[in-house]
């Protein structure tokens, strides 16, 4: 019990201190809240820049899925789910002119826990769960427990962008 | 001593007390004891190999002592509605802080105050409710464990799912 007392006070935290309490590795650099909060889409389709749509490899209820691609949590499905897209397996986080990168995290059991995108200009767009957007400086600033480390990265011909105009911290 | 490698088949009725097992290394007649290694699953009782098959393969009626009462008597629930929602509510905080900024439905549905609350059954439901008219988090797969419903299941969104499960509950007066 003493355990839920404690995570419970987080839910009086404002969402920036929410985030930092359980992505402690965004207080290493710059990072900024991008959009309010949405339970509507999720990391992975944040990834495909599909902001109508949970993705989830779940069958049924209100998750999306490709129906040719195992509904199971494993990182054979989401690389399979991304070169659907278009994506292919790449090795370099670095940012190259024309290219769209996105990084698959996994816990060590390989189970994917969350997905990043590279914007324009080489910064890195995450979406936590059901609630905000985040542009962050560095990939590696939200591997941490919460979504354990890059296994993967994937890339393809950039897009054009057609990102969201920042906004005013939420609380 | 005996290997034996369990594998559970449920019956023809879930609820009858008699289940059967997959058992290997065994003889038709035999007496499974309760000393015997197990491989998989646990000895609870003495049980009977009742079939063999040319493969080896055996059947065994298996008594667990949980189930010797046919059927498992009814209890009343046991918490007053005061009392469900002060187990809630630590349970419901829990989840939707430390779930808050998950994207995978496994994950999320899977984290255990989910399951306590799951197991507080349809008492719970109008607090599901209320916290749903608050904030849009995926109850939905608890709401229809709970009640065996599912209003949202052409809900293409949480927010659609959310809607549809308030609809249905203020259709039930379960919430405002």
């Amino acid at each position: 019990m003493a355990r839920v007392g404690t995570k419970a006070r987080i839910g009086r935290l404002t969402v920036q201190e929410r985030i930092e309490t359980q992505i402690p590795g965004l207080r290493q650099g710059a990072y900024r809240i991008t959009s309010p909060e949405d339970p509507d889409y999720n990391c992975v389709a944040w990834g495909l820049r599909d902001t109508a749509h949970w993705w989830s490899p779940r069958p049924g209820g209100t998750n999306h899925w490709p129906t040719d691609v195992p509904a199971w949590p494993s990182l054979t499905a989401f690389v399979e789910v991304f070169e659907q897209e278009g994506y292919s397996i790449c090795d370099e986080a670095a940012y190259e002119e024309g290219v769209e990168k996105i990084a698959i995290f996994t816990y060590p059991s390989e189970e994917p826990a969350h997905v990043a995108r590279q914007l324009k200009g080489g910064k890195w767009t995450s979406k936590l769960g059901g609630s905000v957007d985040i542009e962050h400086d560095e990939l590696r600033m939200v591997a941490c427990g919460l979504y354990g480390d890059v296994r993967v990265l994937m890339c393809r011909a950039r897009a054009p962008e057609a990102e969201r105009p920042t906004i005013q911290l939420l609380s | 001593m005996k290997r034996l490698v369990l594998e559970p088949r449920l019956g023809p009725q879930f609820s009858r007390p008699v289940r059967k097992w997959a058992v290997s290394d065994l003889q038709c007649g035999e007496v499974v004891e309760p000393d015997w290694d197990v491989e998989w699953g646990r000895i609870v009782d003495r049980a009977r190999v009742k079939e063999a098959s040319p493969a080896g393969l055996a059947s065994v009626r298996w008594q667990l002592p949980l189930a010797k009462k046919d059927p498992i008597p009814v209890q009343p629930y046991p918490y007053s509605p005061d009392e469900v929602r002060g187990i809630f509510e630590p349970l419901a905080e829990s989840w939707e802080a430390e779930t808050e900024f998950l994207s995978m439905t496994p994950q999320i549905t899977g984290h255990p105050a989910y399951f306590e609350i799951v197991g507080l059954g349809p008492p719970a439901v109008p607090l599901i409710l209320e916290r749903l008219k608050k904030s849009t988090r995926p109850w939905f797969q608890a709401l229809t464990a709970m009640t065996r419903e599912d209003p949202a299941a052409e809900a293409d969104s949480h927010s659609e799912a959310a809607k549809a499960w308030l609809e249905w509950g203020r259709r039930r007066g379960l919430v405002d």
